[in-house]
């Protein structure tokens, strides 16, 4: 697998493990740092999914291409 | 999520294949019940359910021992493989062990089977097989080891391993829990169940991720230095090229000179000369040549005196010469003769000289080819005119006066005379002396134009020179020109270099933005992980208060609250009075290690069955009556519990005959040493 192709993962049903109280946390915390929850709520699921499967590579791909994206749009919300 | 079916082959007691289907749970009706003795194969459905689901890994999960003290070594993995394969089925149709068990998730369907062979081949090598709602899940990995990876990922993902411990479990586990120090287990619990190493394993990822860019950005800042240094290095390179090409372009200039300076030397060379040498000869025959045409020229301006002497200028009079120059010059024809007037006096006056007062012929200065002419044509025909009568209405003595009758008469002679043989004569001589004319002016030409022989060397010399020095200058220029392409294929290097680093220099401020973001989620991750883990703890805290309230016996039991550090997850128990219990009894420390499994698989937010086997132990009646009342009910969406007749006996039973979806029990044969499950209606038959 090429070390920039978009990881394939298995047929995972998202849930989020968070309560609404710990999702409001975690929506205040992102404000504060500009993020919102949504953008970190794909990080803690697709981490979740990514469990086990032994392919850390596919991993860091996947946060780098997120990062990427989150940056593109605050530059270009600049 | 509930389990639904288990199937079983060779497995410890069960030979050969079983099936077990398990109740759907019916609104309260949560409670599986599986009654047998100890010894009868209630551990081994236990494990058959934790096997069937996690596979080999599972092992952690149903021997404490490999989990505390990492002993899931390969070895010890086959060893327990082995041991759970029925006695005898070695032989048996392949595969000699499979366990299969069918799971709801919501909507979803999932099988997991997993088979095992014993003929030689690596135990540890079990076939798994994961269909998805009635489809086979094909990975995409080629690599049997990687589809197996993936496979098990997506297990995973629906019932982590390490959340699994917390829903199935035996009595000996809880046992073993209460009688440790629970920290341990509260730490595992926490970061597991928590999300905290979710979070933390996601913090360094992240960090990961961020050192990445970190080393990036420091590239575009290298990169950005570099640029500095390579735009100055290209443009002393492009300098030194606008510096080569302007030399080069001299140094054509100059060969071109030079070509021009052989061409005229070339030039100077005499034409048609075959050898540089023999100059002077040629010179000298010229030389000799125009001697004698000068010669020629002599003889035929002194016939041409003679004739003009003999037969012409006498009979000229000069005050006819007077009266017809006059004339001439209010001819129209003598326009030209007019402009040349200025000329023809001193002729005139030579020539009046000569026909009158001296007489004789002069050569020099010579007459021109015009004048002679001119002269010759004029005489004769104002003679002609002499010697016609005169026009109409003109009396003869006006026509020409000045002539006395004796002179007229002897002109008219000598011109009957003159103009039959002198005339032509004084024609053909004018001709020839032109014609010497013209070639004396070529061999001049040609003689003054003449290379010596010395004049030659010089010359060829000089072209040698010359063609030298040109030599130079095209090698100098070809020298120049392959530098000036080794310099232009290092600036295209250069410049590809710099296009390079433009790009990684532009893209640092990207990088810059990212290193940002992953620098905010790293802190996010880390505030909320911090916060989470104190709500959780604190959730945890309240819940295992709240069942250990609900399991205490009332009276008996000294606990009466729990407080565990977020920091160190260190736990406390306090009575009543607030003071700390250091000693819990037996059924106290079973109780509290139930309240904490129970709790910590709530926090965790998985809707997992509970499995327990033996879930009443050591404990004592009252603590009994309470679990079966006040945990089993209420535990998740699918309880099974596997227990002895003197565990849930009658009376319990009935207590919980409004919460049990099924009831079977395990018939073991002694004499085969083999168990079968039946529905326990059908056993009551």
């Amino acid at each position: 697998m090429a070390a920039n192709e978009e990881p394939q993962l298995p047929p995972v049903r998202a849930q989020s493990l968070l309560s609404d109280d710990e999702r409001e946390l975690l929506t205040t915390l992102a404000s504060e740092y500009d993020l919102t929850f949504d953008e970190l709520d794909r990080l803690i699921e697709h981490e979740r999914s990514m469990q086990g499967m032994g392919r850390r590579p596919r991993i860091h791909v996947w946060i780098q291409r997120h990062i990427a994206e989150i940056a593109e749009r605050r530059l270009q919300a600049k | 999520m509930i389990i639904r079916r288990l199937q079983m082959r060779n497995w410890g007691p069960y030979a050969g294949d079983h099936e077990v289907t398990f109740e759907k749970p019916r609104g309260k009706r949560v409670i599986q019940l599986i009654r047998g003795e100890n010894g009868h194969g209630k551990t081994h459905l236990l494990r058959a359910m934790v096997i069937a689901v996690q596979g080999r890994d599972g092992m952690r999960i149903v021997e404490p021992e490999s989990r505390a003290g990492g002993t899931s070594t390969k070895a010890h993995l086959d060893a327990f493989l082995h041991d759970a394969l029925t006695i005898g089925a070695e032989d048996e149709a392949e595969p000699q062990m499979r366990l299969a068990i069918e799971l709801e998730d919501g909507d979803d369907t999932i099988r997991l089977e997993r088979s095992w062979w014993f003929d030689g081949r690596a135990v540890g090598d079990e076939e798994l097989v994961v269909v998805l709602n009635g489809s086979p899940y094909d990975p995409a990995a080629s690599d049997a080891r990687d589809r197996y990876e993936e496979k098990q990922a997506l297990v995973r993902a629906r019932i982590p391993e390490n959340v699994m411990q917390f829903f199935f479990f035996d009595g000996e586990e809880i046992k073993t829990i209460a009688e440790n120090d629970p920290t341990d287990e509260v730490t595992v619990g926490l970061d597991a169940l928590l999300g905290l190493t979710l979070l933390e394993e996601l913090r360094t990822d992240v960090e990961n991720a961020r050192s990445r860019l970190a080393k990036e950005e420091v590239a575009g800042k290298r990169a950005a230095a570099e640029i500095q240094l390579l735009e100055s290095e290209i443009s002393e390179l492009e300098a030194s090229q606008v510096e080569l090409t302007d030399k080069i372009s001299e140094q054509k200039v100059a060969a071109v000179e030079i070509e021009t300076e052989i061409e005229e030397l070339q030039q100077r060379l005499p034409t048609g000369a075959r050898t540089l040498e023999g100059k002077d000869e040629h010179r000298t025959d010229i030389a000799t040549r125009i001697q004698a045409r000068e010669a020629d020229r002599e003889n035929v301006r002194r016939r041409i005196g003679d004739i003009v002497a003999n037969d012409l200028a006498i009979l000229y009079p000069k005050a006819l010469l007077a009266k017809t120059v006059k004339r001439l010059q209010g001819e129209q024809a003598c326009r030209d003769w007019e402009r040349q007037r200025e000329l023809m006096v001193p002729e005139r006056a030579k020539l009046s000289d000569r026909m009158y007062g001296k007489g004789a012929p002069q050569p020099d200065p010579p007459l021109t080819k015009s004048q002679l002419a001119f002269y010759r044509d004029r005489l004769i025909e104002e003679w002609k005119n002499i010697l016609q009568p005169p026009p109409k209405g003109i009396p003869k003595d006006q026509w020409l006066t000045g002539f006395s009758g004796e002179e007229l008469e002897a002109a008219q002679l000598r011109l009957q005379t003159a103009t039959g043989d002198g005339a032509g004569d004084l024609d053909a001589a004018i001709r020839e002396d032109a014609a010497i004319g013209d070639q004396l002016r070529a061999l001049t030409d040609r003689l003054e134009n003449y290379a010596t022989d010395q004049d030659t060397r010089v010359v060829v010399e000089k072209i040698k020179q010359a063609s030298d020095r040109l030599g130079q200058e095209k090698r100098a220029i070809q020298e120049l020109e392959a530098q000036l392409q080794e310099l232009g294929g290092v600036l295209g290097e250069k410049r590809r270099e710099h296009g390079t680093k433009v790009a990684q220099s532009t893209d640092s401020e990207e990088t810059r933005e990212r290193l940002a973001v992953a620098h905010n989620i790293i802190d996010v991750v880390a505030q909320f992980r911090d916060q989470l883990k104190r709500r959780r703890v604190e959730d945890l805290q309240s819940d295992i208060q709240e069942m250990m309230a609900a399991l205490a016996h009332k009276g008996a039991d000294q606990f009466h609250s729990v407080v565990i550090d977020p920091n160190t997850f260190q736990l406390s128990i306090f009575d009543v009075e607030g003071q700390q219990v250091r000693r819990l009894s037996a059924g106290e420390r079973e109780i509290l290690a139930l309240s904490m499994l129970w709790a910590l698989g709530k926090i965790s937010r998985r809707a997992l069955p509970i499995v327990i086997d033996t879930p009443l132990g050591r404990l004592d009646r009252r603590h009994r009556t309470n679990i079966v009342e006040s945990f089993l009910p209420h535990a998740a969406e699918q309880v099974i519990v596997l227990a002895t007749d003197e565990e849930i006996t009658l009376e319990r039973r009935r207590l919980l005959k409004s919460w049990i979806s099924g009831d079977m029990e395990l018939v073991f044969d002694s004499d085969s040493r083999t168990t079968q499950v039946r529905q326990a209606e059908a056993v009551a038959k």
